[in-house]
């Protein structure tokens, strides 16, 4: 199974570009997620390994074959890039049965017509749907269409497997069933995956490695662990999960090996010590970027709620607060917690008392859980 | 292996991934010849040259010239100095303009009513109105309006015999000579028209907007008249635009109404000048074509102008089907009443008189002793009736397959490709909409008697194949494209990225896909070319006549009973190929 190299991939649509010179790497039997919000670019970056969105630069390999390079003039047209690929809508032909439907991309490799039907009834059986051969693809459900997308992009034994938000058409339950379905089936033939979502959740379950996108450039790799716990940037902590992100009014100090900031509550500041490495700025210099007000991110479910007169536990920064807001979402409460006039905190409670609305808390936070951003 | 064995194998994944995978897809010809599909759009461009573009820079040209088709003479001014400088220009601008007003205005105050009748309220019977109203628009004004003449002629219309037989009534009690018959035919056929055009608006327009304005304090009549009908507004404006043209262009009805009572529009002056002047005065009814041209291109860019920034926000085609208002008894059945009196008028009484007359020798003398077959037979053994039905299939026939050809062409290019050809080939493939019938016939009879052998189409039936897909275009291309939109570009590029090159994906998914797309055009431009008199009128010869030459020909001899047979002959035409459209839609619903 090959690898899928972009380099330096750029897609300008007249004065607007929608993609920035790019380098991206999916590995050998990766399921790779192309993470964004809707006009970051992802989709065009698929669309150009598709070969359905001319590139305006950069180079494109899979394995050894390049098969889209600027510089070279090389564009292999899209039907000999030999990759399968589910729409979002899915595309199934509503001229044709479930089985001429997935035996397309055989008849066009010119396959002999007795192995077409074996290799159709063995894909079909693969994504559970054996017996529904003959019916007329229009009389399918949402959930069945998508498994007839997925047996026609692999019933060739495509190299590459490119997945435009191919779970957004479905509704919920089954949406979240299909996302363990596609994991377990991408990971059993070790296919190399291109996935494209705007759904974090799906983006954090499918994945192996992610790449969150915004406004045509890319602003972290990682796996779903780093994303979601080591976010590098502003625009991916906001964008992915739930956060608090605290607008700091003066900029913090750096001392020694830690960035230290004052963080004003009902009472009286508080001082907060964080390791230099917490501090993620653009240019990545703690020094030259700490004249700067920079922006306090915790993660709600981070954060523990005591009762005032508790005793915080060591290395603990704690915070006083106080109860403005509560919602109640079945498995959890989310709490709205005012730290000072300004600036609310939403923290996430699945266990613990029940807090009444104007109740004293006191909220305690491990540094290592607080990242500063500029 | 056993049966056993490879069952087993067939339901376990990764060894399905350890066969030996199929081949590579073939590099297919065109990418190795290097075709792309910008090669088509340039063919395409030259087609539409020679069918569109030449046909008018020729007639422009010949305006400036003393000469007739098949010879230009010599240059002059001559013409246009003679419109110029008499007030003859000023008479036919007047009526055409006045003639055009009142048609519109009817028309519109008559299908607003009826379009927002059947789509928002519980007026009895919608269903049937909705079906029944567009019918008049499939019936030729050919047709319908020398029934209209035979029963309403001041000298022996049936209405007048009628009444000095049975009241003893001397002087005619209806004259549909002149202007009254004009407007009163014309209004018909357009309601039916601006119906067709504006129910879909009222039909798939967001029904919130409305519900808003109701929750916030208006009645349902202020809702209708503060909300509904300004938000219609652009597409009430360009549908008006539209008739408005159609309007300054329409044929039969001032030849068959205007002539006899001596009122002159642009077209019937054309033809005027053409076909009872000796010599035909070309120069004269050229130079006026030119005029007609401009004053259309002239009101198009006001048009233009005005609808410019505005859009369609309106038309969001939810799925969400709004309650019907409930009207008071009394309004509900009036309108009922008025849509019953304008079928009858429109084709109750005149497609009735047609089939009553077929079956009698002598018109007006309907007694059952004297009721016959004859005309019937007669119409079989009569050679122009013979040729005309021929050629009116065969033209209309080939001329629908090509427009099919071309605007599916057309649509493709616009709606999935972004050559910057794309909207100039639309544009010319409109544009044939703004020019009237017989400023086209004359073009076309400049344009093609001028090359020499062996492209001087002058008298063949290639030329009047040619007028149809000239003819058919705008309103087949379009349709074509509104086909080529409904198909979601994923369905082709699934194709692609499977395997497909564009020309498998034209024939295995774009091919089937746009059937009914394809069937329903064929069908539109048929309609438009069997009906059409204009382009025949001006360009047949012994052999290449059509039906509505023949109908023509037989009004003006007087032979009505066999006229009475073709003109159900057409018609049996028209309505058999929409019932084939209606099949073909129906077995896929």
């Amino acid at each position: 199974m090959p690898e899928i190299h972009l380099t330096k991939l750029t897609k300008r649509f007249g004065l607007f570009t929608a993609v920035h010179p790019s380098d991206l790497s999916a590995r050998d039997g990766e399921m790779l997620t192309l993470l964004g919000p809707s006009g970051c670019g992802k989709t065009t970056t698929l669309r150009m390994v598709a070969g359905l969105e001319e590139p305006s630069g950069g180079s494109i390999r899979i394995g050894e074959k390049t098969i889209y390079d600027s510089s070279r003039n090389i564009d292999v047209s899209s039907e000999n890039r030999g990759l399968g690929m589910v729409f979002q809508s899915y595309a199934i032909w509503p001229h044709m049965t479930v089985a001429e439907n997935v035996a397309y991309p055989l008849r066009m490799r010119r396959v002999p017509k007795a192995q077409i039907a074996e290799k159709v009834r063995d894909v079909l059986d693969l994504v559970g749907m054996s017996g529904y051969g003959e019916k007329s693809a229009t009389r399918l459900s949402g959930g069945q269409q998508q498994r007839v997308a997925l047996a026609r992009a692999l019933v060739f034994q495509p190299q590459i497997l490119l997945l435009d938000e191919p779970l957004s058409n479905l509704d919920a339950k089954l949406r979240e069933h299909m996302r363990f379905e596609l994991r377990m089936m991408q990971q059993r033939v070790r296919l190399t995956a291109l996935f494209v979502t705007h759904d974090q959740d799906e983006a954090l379950t499918l994945s192996d490695r992610l790449v969150v996108m915004n406004q045509g450039c890319i602003e972290q790799i990682g796996t779903p662990e780093d994303i979601y716990e080591r976010p590098a940037t502003r625009f991916v902590a906001e964008f992915i999960g739930k956060g608090n992100m605290i607008e700091l009014a003066d900029p913090y100090e750096v001392v020694g090996a830690e960035a230290a900031f004052d963080l004003p509550t009902f009472d009286a500041s508080v001082r907060i010590s964080l390791p230099r490495e917490s501090v993620r700025a653009v240019p990545p210099d703690v020094e030259t970027a700490s004249g700067r007000p920079a922006c306090l991110f915790i993660r709600p479910e981070k954060i523990a709620m005591l009762a005032p007169q508790m005793s915080p536990g060591d290395g603990l920064v704690h915070l006083p607060g106080r109860i403005s807001g509560r919602a109640y979402s079945g498995d959890h409460h989310e709490y709205l917690v005012a730290l000072n006039p300004a600036t609310s905190i939403k923290v996430k409670a699945t266990g613990g008392p029940r807090w009444d609305i104007d109740a004293q808390v006191m909220l305690a936070i491990s540094p290592s859980q607080m990242v500063l951003y500029k | 292996m056993s049966a056993v064995d490879k069952k087993s194998a067939r339901s376990s994944f990764p060894r399905f991934f350890d066969t030996a995978a199929p081949p590579d897809v073939p590099v297919s010809w065109i990418n190795r010849l290097g075709l792309k599909s910008s090669l088509f759009c340039w063919l395409l461009a030259i087609v539409l040259l020679i069918l569109v573009v030449y046909p008018f820079v020729v007639l422009l040209v010949a305006s400036f010239y003393t000469g007739q088709p098949g010879n230009l003479g010599r240059f002059t001014l001559r013409s246009y100095e003679a419109w110029l400088e008499s007030w003859d220009l000023l008479p036919i601008l007047a009526n055409s303009v006045i003639f055009a007003t009142a048609r519109l205005v009817i028309g519109l105050s008559f299908a607003l009513l009826f379009a927002w009748a059947v789509a928002r309220t519980d007026v009895p019977y919608a269903r049937s109105m909705n079906w029944l109203i567009p019918v008049p628009f499939f019936v030729p004004d050919l047709l319908t309006g020398i029934s209209w003449l035979m029963l309403g002629n001041p000298q022996n219309g049936l209405i007048n015999i009628l009444a000095a037989d049975w009241f003893g009534i001397r002087e005619p009690v209806i004259n549909l000579y002149g202007w009254g018959g004009l407007i009163f035919h014309a209004s018909l056929g357009t309601i039916s028209f601006m119906f067709l055009m504006l129910v879909g608006f009222f039909k798939t327009m967001d029904a919130s907007y409305e519900e808003a304005a109701i929750t916030l304090g208006a009645n349902k009549y202020r809702a209708m008249l503060t909300i509904t009908l300004p938000m219609l507004t652009p597409a009430i404006m360009s549908v008006s635009m539209l008739v408005f043209i159609h309007g300054l262009e329409s044929f039969e009805n001032p030849l068959l109404f205007g002539n006899p009572g001596g009122v002159y529009l642009f077209s019937n002056e054309i033809y005027r000048m053409l076909a009872y002047r000796h010599p035909p005065q070309y120069g004269s009814a050229t130079a006026l074509s030119i005029l007609l041209i401009l004053t259309t291109f002239a009101l198009l860019s006001l048009q233009w102008r005005r609808v410019a920034g505005r859009q369609f926000t309106v038309v969001t085609g939810k799925g969400y089907r709004p309650g019907k208002l409930k009207l008071p008894n009394l309004v509900r059945w009036t309108i009922f009443g008025l849509f019953v009196l304008y079928f009858v008028l429109a084709i109750v009484i005149p497609v009735g008189q047609i089939v009553v007359n077929s079956f009698f020798p002598i018109f007006g003398f309907y007694q059952w002793d004297i009721m016959t077959l004859d005309n019937w037979r007669n119409v079989f053994k009569d050679q122009k009736a013979i040729n005309g039905m021929r050629n009116t299939i065969i033209y209309s026939a080939a001329a629908a397959s090509v427009v099919v050809v071309i605007g599916g062409l057309i649509g493709y290019i616009r709606v999935r490709t972004t050559h910057w050809l794309g909207r100039y080939l639309e544009l010319a493939a409109w544009a044939p909409w703004t020019l009237p019938g017989i400023v086209m016939g004359l073009a076309l009879l400049w344009a093609w008697a001028l090359p020499p052998e062996p492209f001087n189409l002058y008298g063949t039936a290639l030329v009047i194949i040619i007028g149809f897909v000239v003819k058919g275009l705008p309103l087949g291309a379009a349709t074509m494209q509104s086909s080529i939109h409904q198909i979601s570009p994923e369905l082709d590029e699934c194709s692609r990225v499977h395997g497909g090159s564009w020309l498998k994906t034209a024939a295995y998914i774009w091919g089937p896909l746009l059937r009914r797309g394809a069937v329903a055009t064929f069908v539109i431009v048929f309609a438009v070319a069997a009906r059409d008199l204009t382009i025949p009128l001006l360009l047949y010869q012994g052999g290449t006549e059509t039906l509505t030459v023949a109908l023509l020909s037989y009004y003006e001899q007087g032979k009505l009973g066999v006229l009475a047979v073709i003109a159900l002959i057409q018609l049996g035409l028209v309505f058999l190929l929409l019932l084939l459209d209606r099949f073909v839609k129906g077995d896929e619903d």
